[in-house]
């Protein structure tokens, strides 16, 4: 069996200032570092472990994987195809700006680029589905892929069989720094299951989150 | 994600909670529509759900259960302790296993055998709800959800016509061979999403949310 764990990025630079990063690389926040050190520090004291860890090669992805190799002693492999999507001429515009555009940048086909050079909802899908295929003919294993909002959410639908709708109407996995969702894939059975989708406010609040594999 | 926000006034929050343990659960039955009550330990498992929400000040303006008794008992622990009225919806009961209902797992598979191929539409027990039945109960369960003013909804349910509640959500169909997506809900485990109407705008955030239980060491 596969047993996959998606995680976005803690905060980083472009969050706390509230800008569309995309492609352009952002630093974790001093609070996104502390983020991704206590994430790492619980997994370590539940015992989890995981046989590779997969990365976007931005930089707010693998100072979040950093310290997570570190702690559970597996070494870090960059894969592009987890980067961010391409927002194209969006990209490090603040999203109040965004949110006023006219008209609305989610109201487009999903075959149009988004910010006139960036991808589009299915160009980001397709690449959802590279990325996953490549994970899914891995042995199996623990994986842990660390990436970013946009493509994980693509991934959800690769996995579920949903496909990019326009005017932005398809559902939103509403992944904050530092959600993951935790998946097992049966080979045989060929069966996708979600065992969890996990905000930092489960795991860092007053409640402890435990592993359950 | 580039749209201002909705005012919260004009968006659903919906809880999608499975029953605590049933003696079913905890014995091994076939529970279907076949009542079975909570054991001990699914009433405790209610209890630490309520301490949690207690806890994080979660509050409901309706909590709609199936009338079946695991869930209704859920549903009034938790609407007696959180000071929430309790409505029934018989959309929300558990998918109706046929021949299946009551029967040990154990003896199931002599009794009423599985076909080894099953396509979408074929009764689950020679007598049951296909699985596109349970798909359009449970997309008839969200529209009589949705006829209510936009607020904070709990729905107190079974792990079958939950799946196939996000299956409506997200806009998954059944498959053949029950091969789609399956959605874990544990006892006492919960699903968070919200919908905003004026945009036609669903999103989940969170799924088998169990963080307030811990399964003791055996």
């Amino acid at each position: 069996m596969h047993d996959f764990v998606f995680l976005r990025h803690a905060e980083s630079e472009g969050n706390a200032g509230e800008y569309l990063q995309g492609q352009i690389d952002s630093s974790l926040t001093e609070r996104g570092k502390e983020q991704a050190d206590r994430l790492a520090e619980r997994w370590k004291t539940l015992g989890v472990s995981f046989d590779r860890i997969i990365c976007s090669p931005l930089l707010r992805a693998r100072q979040t994987a950093a310290p997570l190799s570190a702690a559970l002693g597996v070494s870090i492999e960059l894969e592009p195809l987890w980067a961010e999507r391409s927002f194209g001429l969006l990209e490090g515009q603040p999203f109040e700006a965004l949110c006023q555009m006219e008209p609305p940048v989610d109201y487009s086909a999903p075959y149009t680029p988004v910010g006139e050079t960036g991808e589009s909802q299915i160009d980001l899908y397709l690449r959802a589905c590279q990325a996953l295929q490549k994970l899914v003919r891995l042995p199996e294993g623990r994986c842990l892929v660390v990436a970013h909002g946009a493509i994980l959410g693509k991934t959800m639908y690769a996995i579920l069989g949903i496909t990019p709708q326009g005017h932005g109407k398809s559902p939103v996995f509403r992944f904050g720094n530092l959600s993951y969702v935790h998946l097992t894939y049966e080979d045989g059975a060929r069966q996708w299951s979600w065992i969890s989708f996990t905000s930092p406010e489960q795991w860092d609040g007053s409640i402890i989150t435990k592993w359950n594999p | 994600m580039f749209t201002p926000p909705s005012s919260p006034s004009s968006i659903y929050t919906l809880v999608l909670l499975r029953h605590g343990e049933s003696v079913g659960n905890a014995e091994g039955f076939h529970q279907g529509q076949v009542d079975f009550a909570l054991t001990p330990k699914g009433r405790t498992q209610v209890r630490a759900l309520v301490r949690r929400w207690k806890l994080e000040a979660v509050r409901f303006d309706c909590i709609v259960s199936s009338p079946l008794e695991r869930a209704l008992q859920t549903a009034e622990l938790l609407g007696a302790a959180l000071d929430v009225p309790v409505q029934l919806d018989p959309d929300w009961m558990e998918r109706n296993a046929g021949l299946l209902s009551g029967l040990p797992r154990n003896q199931a598979a002599e009794a009423v055998p599985r076909p080894p191929f099953m396509h979408p539409y074929q009764a689950i027990g020679e007598t049951g709800e296909s699985q596109w039945e349970l798909y359009l109960r449970a997309g008839r369960a969200l529209q009589n959800l949705l006829k209510n003013p936009p607020g904070r909804y709990l729905v107190v349910a079974h792990g079958g016509i939950l799946n196939m509640a996000f299956y409506a959500i997200l806009g998954i169909t059944p498959q053949a061979n029950f091969t789609g997506p399956r959605f874990r809900f544990y006892n006492t485990a919960f699903a968070t999403l919200t919908y905003q109407p004026d945009e036609h705008k669903w999103a989940v955030l969170g799924v088998n949310d169990r963080v307030h239980w811990k399964e003791p060491k055996s």
